[in-house]
Parts: C-alpha cells; structure tokens; sequence
C-alpha cells in the first residue's frame, strides 16, 4: 500500500513539473487551457531532457552525473516558471472551483472513462517481452550508476554502445526520475508512468475534441468517451495502439502510437486553423525534438504523418511557407535519421 | 529479390487488421468525410489517408522503403500515422451530434455501439492479463528468492557479483526487479535470437534450466563452472533435480513453486 501512495506522490510531483514546464514556453506556444499546458509541457520537459541525456550517454558518464544535471535544470526551470507565472497560477487557482462547477455532466462521465482506463492499466499486469529490455535497463542503470553500458538481460557489459537503444534517451530519463525519487524502476514504469500517459492521452483527446468541435466542450467529452470505447474493442491485432495502449504504455514506442501521433493530429488541426501563425509551428518542433527521445522508430513515422498532412495544405491553399515551416520542423528527425545510417553503415561506433 | 517477395505491404495489412474490421470502419468514415461538406475535415483526414496510401501504403513502393530504411520488422508502425481511433471517434460523435430528438440519438449511440463490438476485438479476449500478487507486478516467490539470494551472500561473506540461472521467467524476471544479478544468458538466448553452437557451456545450461531437458552431471558442472554460477533455481516438480545435486548444487530453500540451490564448488 506504501508503494501505492508514494508512487501516486510521484505522480503528483511529476505532474506539476510537467506543468510548470508547460507554463515556462506557454507564451511562445500559445497553450492558454491548463490542458494545453500539460500537452506542451510533457514535450518541453522530454526535448530538455534528451539534450542534456544524449551527450552524456555518447561520453559515458555515470547516470548520478546525469542526474544532477538535470535535476539542476529541472529545479531552474520550475522556479522561472512559478515566478513568471504566479499571477496567472493566483487566478487560475482561484477559477477552478468555477471551472469544475460549470463543466456539464457528460464531463464526470468522461472522467470516470479515463479513471476506469487508468485502473485496467494500473491493476491488472501484463507480462511484454520487450519490457525485459526496457525495464532491465532501467533497474541495470540504477544498480550500475551508468548510462547503456551493461546488457540489461545478462548484467554484463557491452563491448560497444547499442547506438539504436543508447539515442532513444526515454530509459535513461525515466532512470533519472526514478533515481530523484529513489523510486523502483518496476513501479515507475507499471504504476506511474501510466497514470500519467493515460491521463495525457485523453488530455489530447479531449484538447482534439475541443478544437473539433469548438466552443462546446460537452461534444469534446463525449469525443472522448467514444475513444475509449473505441480503444477497449481496438485490440485486432498485437500491433494496433489501442492493445499498446492497454498492455504496453510505459514503452516508448507505444508513446509514439498513443500520444505523439495523436499530439500531432492535435497540433495540425492547429495549424490549419491559424496556419500564418508561429505558435501551432513552435509546437510541432517541440514534438519532432522530442519524438525521437521515446522510439527511433519516430524519425521515420513523423515525417511521414506530417508530410501527409502539410503537402495538400500546402497545395490546396497554395501556400508554400507551409512545406517551409515543415522541413524546419522535420531538422531533428532528419538529424536522428543520418546519424542512424552511419551507425548501422559502421561509420560511429561507441566503445565501451 | 527474397526480401521483396517476403515483406509485402498486403501480408502486413492483414497482421496488422488482425481479427477485426476497423480498417474497414476506418475506410468507411473516409467515405463519410469525403461526402460531408467540411474542407477542414477533408484536410485532416481524407487527403492525409490518400498521400499515406499512394507512399508508404502502396504495394510498389511499400518494400523498398521497407528495406531501404530497414524498418521491415517494424512496418506495422506506419500504420499508426493513420489516426483510425481519433476518427472512428470523431465520426461517430457527428453522428450523435447530427440526430435529433432523444430517441433518434439513443439509437444512433446503441447503433454505433454495436458496430464498434461487433467490428472490434475487446481488450480483454486474446490478451493475458493477470491479477498481480505484488506492488511490482512479479510473482511474491521471486521477490523472496532475491531477499533470500542477498541474505545467503551476506552470511557466505561473499562480495563478487551474484550470477544466477533458472528457468525462463525467472531469468527474464529476475533482472527487472533485481539488477544486482547476473545470468549466464539472456532472452536472445532463450529465444534463439542469438545461436549458441555446441553442447557444453552456455547451451547445456540452456537446456537443463530453459529447455528442461536431462543433461549429464559432468557437463552441468563444469557449465556452471565456467559461468562462475553462485545460485541455481529449479522448479518444485523438476525431475532433475538429482543432476544438479550431482553437479555441485546444494539445496538451501523451497520458495513457493521453486527450489533454490546453492553451487558448492565454487
């Protein structure tokens, strides 16, 4: 029950880092909802992260060394934030009991839909293959205070860095967390982790509903209602999102599936609204900065989804800053994606 | 030439589409955007699905994206770009939306409902989920096996690093919850991802501990030995038990379903 509450604690914690990270760029990103806060938030926190992570990975540097650093920036950035925003924080604070009071009844029921996710998820275990990497990792990390040096399935050390596992940051991030809290691996990433994904999922949800069907948040709720059922009866094959969804959130590949992907529908129906403006942009190179933290599998199914979109814009309107814009925002996973060739090609080898 | 023939975008629509029809609902609510009169809807879901389909969709240019950006155990992921939840969601909510009156709307909800059950798989068929005996969602014998391996080294004054083997979820699990031991092999072994050749070392302990098969008590000891083991498990029901007593193991404790033995000649 005492790893429970103390993981429930961290989640709270985590939250409000997210949060407070959010509130930092909110006036670049235009993010006004608490919501959109949260969204922008969990890639702001993660883009840092991999930029701090990512050097100290490629040097070998101990994962404490790792740890304090961001710590140190983690702690800065809340401070700024707090201290930027405590107008807005005063105010906020002081609407949301209105705000919860004026919210319409189908937006209980909505919530109730996200708690009854959140307990599938959280309650019941599943047992992944892939998880006796991820989490073997993580564990293997803590115990040997480094970076990807040590074969997470054996405990020996590598001869020379898993390039392909070492630039997706996620793990080492999520070990830095647990590190903070002093917090079990198994009970971040089987507990925490998806209490705070899931949450974020129907955020995104709820913020597309609202941006599908504007000024009435009580469609919005039932957009999400409808996904979740959608989800619950999504499990056709091993590969879809919804059965990553339920079975494996803690991996980065299923944050791809169920949240990044999903943030960028969110951020496109953005940009087509106000397609002239910077914020939606600013956004989309948060996400493309962040996507390739999680999974390497983003640098090539970010492009793809984004090209989909920006391409007809860009013809339909006949607007070329559009395909402009995109390759700006496209730079890191093309970055990710040459660096990935020289890898697998022999050219950048770490040893260890 | 064999990679082209192997890794088609067809074999991996229908591993992907799996046992249900949401691709087809997805195509429908297609159709239903085209035909609606909303440019914007068409510009977030109807052109997007036709550029994916003439690119990373199409048969012809499908496998050689596949092996240029050697993505071919992971093409399924490209299915992901296409946001069928997202709009299987927002269609259906037009649809309550768009009737009128209660009773048109409650029909339109349990018509909808029906063809998502029937069109989709539930979460819970196919899928093994289990009630965790534990916090960490680990079986209670493996967080006691490590308390009892740290507790043994502590009282044996032993300061090496702790290497262990045992059955298959025991390896697999043992190092999530506890990366201070070691194993001999990992999951690439067990799986076969990674070959080991020949009958002695590494593939004997494969076969004693994952396999369950009878290895003789000679070659199992010096397996051990030359993997510098310090604890081996073995199941309760084991009939092999007798082998590893001959190859130098001591039994210490029975912890829930499992025997754990200690390697005396180490």
């Amino acid at each position: 029950v005492l790893n429970i509450i103390y993981s429930i604690l961290v989640c709270i914690v985590l939250f409000i880092i997210l949060l407070s990270f959010g509130a930092l760029v909110s006036r670049f990103t235009l993010s006004h909802s608490i919501f959109s806060v949260f969204i922008v938030g969990f890639l702001f926190f993660f883009s840092i992260s991999h930029f701090i992570v990512l050097p100290m990975v490629l040097t070998k540097q101990t994962l404490l060394t790792a740890s304090i650093s961001l710590l140190i920036v983690t702690f800065i950035c809340v401070i700024f934030s707090i201290i930027l925003n405590r107008k807005k924080l005063y105010i906020s604070l002081k609407k949301l009991k209105q705000y919860i009071k004026k919210m319409p009844k189908i937006f209980y029921v909505a919530t109730a839909v996200v708690a009854f996710q959140m307990i599938i998820v959280v309650c019941f275990g599943y047992n992944d293959a892939d998880d006796y990497y991820y989490t073997a990792e993580m564990s293997t990390s803590l115990h040997t205070d480094t970076l990807n040096l040590y074969d997470p399935y054996t405990g020996n050390v590598l001869s020379t860095l898993n390039l392909r596992y070492a630039v997706a940051t996620f793990t080492m991030v999520c070990s830095i967390i647990c590190k903070w809290f002093s917090l079990h691996p198994l009970l971040f990433t089987r507990i925490v982790l998806p209490i705070i994904l899931i949450m974020l999922v129907n955020v995104i949800y709820f913020e597309i509903g609202k941006n599908l069907f504007p000024k009435n948040v009580e469609w919005a709720c039932v957009f999400i209602i409808v996904a979740c059922v959608v989800n619950i009866f999504g499990n056709q094959s091993i590969y879809t999102s919804s059965r990553f969804l339920f079975t494996r959130i803690a991996q980065g590949k299923s944050i791809l599936a169920n949240v990044l992907i999903p943030i960028l529908i969110l951020f496109c129906i953005k940009i087509y609204k106000k397609r002239s403006n910077r914020a939606p942009w600013i956004n989309m190179f948060l996400l493309t900065l962040s996507g390739n933290m999680f999974t390497l599998s983003s640098m090539f199914v970010i492009p793809i989804a984004l090209g989909s979109f920006c391409v007809p814009m860009a013809i339909g309107k006949r607007d070329v800053s559009v395909i402009r814009n995109m390759l700006i925002c496209l730079i890191p996973c093309i970055v990710t994606i040459i660096l990935y060739y020289l890898h697998i090609s022999g050219l950048i080898m770490v040893s260890v | 030439v064999r990679f082209l023939e192997e890794f088609t975008i067809q074999n991996i629509l229908i591993e992907f589409n799996g046992h249900g029809m949401y691709i087809a609902l997805y195509c429908a609510a297609l159709i239903y955007i085209l035909l609606s009169k909303k440019t914007r809807d068409k510009y977030l879901f109807f052109y997007p699905a036709v550029i994916l389909l003439f690119t990373v969709f199409n048969p012809f240019i499908a496998p050689l994206f596949m092996y240029v950006g050697r993505q071919d155990a992971t093409y399924y992921r490209f299915f992901w770009a296409l946001p069928i939840v997202i709009l299987l969601a927002y269609v259906i909510t037009q649809l309550i939306k768009r009737s009128d009156g209660k009773r048109k709307r409650t029909v339109v909800c349990i018509s909808c409902a029906v063809v998502i059950v029937i069109c989709g798989v539930f979460i819970g068929r196919n899928t093994a989920f289990y009630l965790p005996e534990t916090t960490y969602k680990v079986p209670s014998s493996l967080l006691q096996l490590s308390e009892f391996i740290h507790g043994d080294k502590e009282k044996q004054g032993r300061e090496s690093d702790t290497v262990m083997v045992g059955p298959d979820e025991i390896i697999l699990n043992m190092r999530l919850y506890d990366a201070s031991l070691k194993t001999p092999y990992g999951r690439n072994e067990i799986i076969g991802l990674t070959q080991v050749g020949g009958e002695e070392g590494i593939a004997a302990l494969l076969r004693f501990f994952s396999k369950r098969e009878k290895v003789s008590a000679d070659i199992l000891a010096v397996a051990i030995e030359q993997s510098n083991i310090n604890y081996m498990v073995l199941p309760t029901d084991s009939p092999y038990a007798e082998i590893l007593i001959n190859a130098g193991g001591e039994f210490i404790v029975q912890i829930g379903e499992y025997e754990l033995y200690r390697n005396l000649r180490e």
